[in-house]
């Protein structure tokens, strides 16, 4: 198993360096007069002459040989400088980080009612197999597999906001909002509901909370009908093991077949998947914050593709990239650790 | 599979009310894909000596014959007439251009004879610029022109002769006659215009949803009428469903498959490759490409086509070598049977079903991608028939709406019933057939 | 083995069990009237080629069948009881603690992310009640009497870490570990190696000596049977063919099956030609063939045995066999066993 992680840990700079030369190509598709928005805001760039724009595409590099060119953009990227975003208005790094939080909130919210729905509802749909429940289950995982995150938050969306007015879009109300703008709020864990609560303002909390509801149903509800339908078939496989029959012959009660010899072993190529999920949850935000209007990394990838700002969707998608990455290794490594079976090969 | 397996395979098949569903629901699509033009005719705007000439026909009496006669040269002479007037001059210059480019005549020289397009605004006045930068682009542009041109001349001397033509016919062959000849300009008419029916028509100024009526059965939104965009949209999804699959497959098979038959180098670096693609997301990546490569449902399904071949190599591959070890394989080699024939014979079939049905799941996938994109604003152009689009519409509307949100309902309940329909039509082919296929992996 | 009191009462009793599963093709029957008893501390074992139906049996005795599966007629009495008609409840009860099963794999039937000290305890204090402590020092002794080296170090291992023999004994730790009155064993020793299967069958022999348990031994290998039996019933499309003591069933087989079964053994103490084997296949359970089971594959068979099925009748003290034709069978023994010695 370490020469396992050995290696994947040495393919990792192997890795990072073919994304960033895919994203690089991507920019270079544009073509220089295009790049330079990524430096110099257009309004300014309407003002100048052609041999001022060609000023700043020599200051930036951008007439330079391609190996070059990417070796400085490369260089700059490393040490933080991910250009200017327009959507932010401020270096596009920062941007990126400051909005990171807010879909980090949006995804614990989400992750807690995923994981233990679909995963109880994955071993009962398995464990009364063929019955009206399992079907009735199957059935609407099924639907909430074709149903695409932007129809279903739509939905959502004039249901609970159109006709009942129960969730707000946005973050926050705008009493709130100033609130926690104001000096006098600590911001410690930059979540909002959660320093809400550090700093004791339940109300602030509440109104944190009756925002986030909508959008975490529908996060909630299309990716649990993916991991009930991952729990159900493993389970399913557990099931028909000997190993199964064997405790059954010694007489165990079947709740104590069914919780502690199959879910055990069902739930090993559950937590892969569970993992890769989190992952997924994160980096899957972009249309649940567009459509109920929250700050978040997702949402800024929408505004920045809609408003052409090339460094912002350059750098959001290496940003993006990275988290995919570096999550799936901590995801193999821990799997090695937790099937007895790979951990002492 | 002999034709017991074919005989259970199609009981099997039958037997599973999803599989059923499912292709009923595909079959649904397909049907209106292809009668789409029938049951949301596209607005073809229509010229007004053609519109002329048909009334004409359509009430034909022998004493309209010259009225049809003077309506259809109405319209050859202000569609056709024009180029064949401009066409010796567009002719010169392109000659001329054509000697400047061989280096027989100067700049000037070349500059001058451009100009005579200029002057009458057949090409645009930037190109007398631009030669002296740029002359390929510019001859490049001129060849264009040229090639219309030509071609409108070539098509009007035609179009004379028929016409002289039908002047000597009478009764019932004229009659036949001008049918046809109506029939060919109709067509070369909408040619000539660029008409695309997949974008909306706009039936009215009003931004504001109206809510379905008799002349509008979904409604309209942003003054675009929803009935067609779904209708049409069905055309739009399945044309990105079956490209981008097809060609993700057809490339992650070419790279899975020589991977996995050469091993070693060939293999690391190709599946290194691999790794380094799947670490992008690809929504994002999708978003990001389509920005750059500009509007338009070719540049989506470029950018979709570029970022989902790596499950479907990667599959491919795993199954070769799985089958590469597997005791038949072994069992074939030790007998002594060439290499080619096991391939064919014992690998490929194993290993083609588990891509055949990926890609049949895909295929929802991808769709819902695209009008993704499409949903944020990006790829397709402004009110182009897809479904994602026309959501789009909807979602200012809800957020704006407040309490009222609902009334707007038909906006999203349309297009995203049809969406979410067809993603389930093919969910529920994909897993009716992998369960057929390896029913160890029941769902 | 054991001599005993046949005269005492049978521990199960089995009477006219048939066990039927629904499938998407049709009912299988799988087990067609089944009429055994097992005395206290014997072994009887049940011979067959796969698909006579033996494995079945054995879970049918435990209600362990799979969901399809279902007992249309019979019963299954153990201690005077019917335990068809058990609730699941009180079957769990019986399982393990009074009737016990080891399987064929035993790298399966072990579950792979518990040790097999737990696996072994969580049985003790199931049904004996021990705490903690007590059922740790009875699984380390168990372990012990199976024959597994170093038993303190062996509880704290995964199944995966021991080799197939150990696993195997430790199952018989585990089966034992509650002191049943029957142990039922599926095949225990086909999956493993010629000579570890002598010491499994070693030490289940001196188990039974030390525990007194009546074993039910399910197997398709007669080798086996001869070392291990007191008693044999030969299975066929889910019936009894021959049934009776381990030495008649050897030296004066009455049913040519068996004695086809006996044939397809190869032996080096005599000359032989060829390899004989039985012709044809087991019929399928779903499509039983009128008359005699074994008609279309046996070289005595007549017309009559296409048409009627035989009864079991008895051939010799405490001899069952299903067949028309025992004394021509008998001829045609008598005249290999003289061409045998003719040499």
């Amino acid at each position: 198993m370490t020469a396992y992680i050995i290696r994947r840990l040495l393919l990792l700079p192997l890795i990072i360096f073919g994304v960033t030369l895919i994203v690089f190509s991507m920019m270079q598709l544009l073509g220089t007069d295009k790049l330079v928005t990524a430096y110099i805001p257009q309004s300014q760039i309407d003002r100048m002459t052609d041999e001022q724009i060609e000023s700043v595409k020599e200051r930036y590099g951008l007439n330079d040989p391609l190996p070059l060119r990417y070796i400085n953009w490369l260089g700059k990227t490393l040490s933080g400088d991910l250009g200017w975003s327009i959507v932010g208005k401020q270096p596009t790094l920062t941007a990126i980080l400051q909005r990171v939080p807010y879909t980090i909130e949006l995804a614990l919210y989400a992750i807690v009612p995923i994981i233990f729905v679909g995963i109880w509802l994955g071993i009962k749909s398995a464990v009364n197999h063929n019955s009206f429940i399992d079907n009735f289950i199957r059935i609407f995982a099924l639907v909430g597999y074709s149903l695409p995150d932007f129809v279903f938050g739509l939905i959502i969306l004039m249901i609970f906001y159109g006709v009942l007015g129960w969730f707000p879009p946005g973050n926050l109300s705008l009493w709130a909002d100033q609130a926690v703008s104001s000096d006098s709020f600590n911001t410690i864990t930059h979540l909002i509901s959660i320093d809400a609560l550090l700093n004791g303002r339940f109300d602030i909390f509440w109104d944190a909370l009756r925002h986030i509801i909508a959008p975490v149903i529908t996060l909630a509800y299309l990716w649990w009908a993916f991991l009930l339908r991952i729990t159900r078939s493993a389970m399913l496989e557990v099931m028909k093991k000997d190993y199964i029959r064997t405790a059954r012959a010694k007489g165990l009660s079947e709740k104590v077949v069914i919780n502690k010899h199959a879910r055990r072993n069902a739930l090993i190529p559950v937590t892969t998947v569970a993992g890769s999920m989190i992952i997924g949850l994160f980096i899957g935000t972009v249309f649940v914050e567009t459509i109920f209007n929250r700050t978040g990394l997702g949402r800024f990838v929408a505004d920045a593709a809609t408003q052409l700002d090339y460094s912002s969707i350059m750098g959001s998608l290496l940003f993006y990239s990275m988290i995919l990455v570096i999550g799936n290794l901590i995801i193999d490594i821990l799997y090695a650790v937790i099937d007895p079976r790979i951990r002492l090969e | 599979m002999n034709k017991e397996e074919l005989k259970r395979t199609l009981k099997k098949l039958f037997g599973n009310t999803g599989a059923i569903i499912g292709f009923i629901l595909l079959g649904f699509f397909i049907v209106i894909a292809i009668i789409a033009p029938y049951i949301a005719p596209p607005d073809i705007p229509q010229d007004m000596d053609l519109e002329q000439a048909n009334k004409l026909i359509e009430d034909y009496e022998p004493s309209n014959k010259e009225e049809i006669l003077s309506a259809f040269e109405s319209f050859q002479q202000f569609n056709l007439g024009f180029y064949m007037q401009d066409y010796p001059i567009v002719k010169e210059v392109y000659e001329s251009l054509k000697e400047f480019d061989k280096g027989n005549i100067s700049l000037e020289e070349a500059k001058m004879s451009l100009q005579k397009l200029t002057n009458y605004y057949i090409v645009d006045i930037s190109l007398l610029e631009q030669i002296e930068t740029d002359p390929n682009a510019v001859i490049s542009d001129v060849e264009k022109v040229y090639k219309k041109y030509k071609d409108y001349n070539e098509k009007g001397k035609v179009v004379k002769e028929e016409l002289e033509e039908l002047r000597t016919l009478e009764g019932d062959d004229f009659l036949k006659k001008a049918k046809s000849m109506y029939n060919d300009f109709h067509d070369f008419y909408i040619d000539s215009i660029d008409f695309d029916p997949f974008i909306m028509p706009k039936e009215s100024l009003e931004n504001a949803p109206q809510p379905p009526s008799r002349e509008y059965p979904f409604g309209l939104s942003n003054g675009r009428n929803i009935y067609y965009g779904v209708v049409w949209g069905t055309r739009t999804a399945f044309q990105i469903g079956f490209s981008v699959v097809a060609f993700a497959t057809f490339v992650g098979l070419l790279v899975g498959s020589i991977a996995a038959y050469f091993g070693g180098w060939v293999d690391e670096i190709l599946m290194r490759i691999t790794d380094i693609f799947l670490s992008i997301p690809f929504i994002l990546s999708a978003m990001v490409l389509t920005t750059v490569l500009g509007t338009g449902i070719d540049k989506v399904m470029i950018a979709m086509m570029t970022f989902t071949w790596m499950s479907t190599a990667r599959l491919i591959r795993g199954n070769i070598l799985q089958a590469k070890n597997e005791q038949y394989v072994l069992a074939a080699r030790a007998l002594g049977v060439p290499d080619w024939k096991i391939i064919i014979v014992h690998i490929l079939p194993n290993t083609i079903f588990p891509v055949i049905i990926q890609a049949t799941m895909r295929i929802g996938t991808m769709v819902i991608t695209a009008s993704g994109l499409s949903f944020l604003g990006l790829g397709a152009p402004q009110g182009y028939a897809d479904w994602g689009s026309i959501l789009s519409f909807a979602r200012n509307w809800m957020l704006g709406g407040g309490e009222n949100a609902f009334q707007y309902w038909y906006t999203i309940v349309f297009p995203g019933t049809a969406m979410v329909l067809f993603v389930l039509g093919w969910n529920l082919v994909g897993d009716a057939l992998r369960d057929i296929f390896d029913p160890k992996n029941r769902m | 083995m054991n001599t005993k009191n046949k005269k005492a009462e049978p521990l199960l009793k089995i009477e006219n069990l048939k066990t039927y599963f629904r499938t998407e093709d049709g009912i299988v029957k799988a087990v067609n009237g089944m009429d055994f008893e097992l005395y206290p501390g014997e072994t009887l074992a049940i011979v067959g080629e796969s698909g006579s139906g033996k494995s079945v049996t054995s879970l049918s005795l435990m209600h362990l069948l799979d969901e399809n599966g279902f007992i249309p007629e019979g019963k299954i009495i153990y201690k005077g009881q019917d335990i068809t008609k058990l609730s699941q409840n009180k079957m769990r009860k019986v399982r393990g603690n009074e009737i016990s099963m080891i399987f064929q794999e035993p790298m399966t039937a072990l579950n792979p992310v518990y040790t097999i000290g737990e696996q072994i305890m969580e049985m003790i204090k199931l049904h004996l009640k021990m705490n903690e402590k007590e059922a740790r020092a009875r699984a380390v002794d168990l372990l012990q009497k199976v024959g597994i080296p170093e038993p303190a170090k062996r509880i704290e291992q995964y199944p995966h870490e021991l080799s197939g023999g150990m696993r195997q004994r430790a199952m018989i730790a585990m089966a034992l570990s509650c002191d049943p009155s029957v142990l039922i064993a599926d095949e225990p020793t086909t999956a493993l190696d010629v000579t570890i299967q002598a010491q499994i069958l070693e030490l289940m022999n001196k188990l039974q000596d030390d525990y007194g348990m009546a074993i039910i031994f399910i197997t398709h290998d007669l080798g086996v049977v001869a070392e291990m039996s007191d008693r044999a019933i030969v299975m066929y499309g889910g019936e009894i063919f021959e049934k009776g003591d381990i030495v008649d069933i050897f030296k004066k087989p009455r049913n040519p099956y068996t004695w086809g079964l006996m044939n397809s053994i190869p032996r080096i103490d005599v000359e032989k030609e060829k390899l004989w084997a039985i012709p044809g296949s087991v019929p399928s359970a779903m499509n039983f063939p009128k008359g005699c089971k074994f008609a279309n594959r046996c070289f005595l068979a007549t017309e009559k045995c296409e048409n009627d099925e035989p009864e079991l009748k008895e051939v010799g003290k405490n001899h069952l066999s299903r067949c028309f034709y025992v004394d021509k069978l008998v001829e045609e023994i008598d005249k290999v066993k003289a061409g045998e010695s003719n040499g």
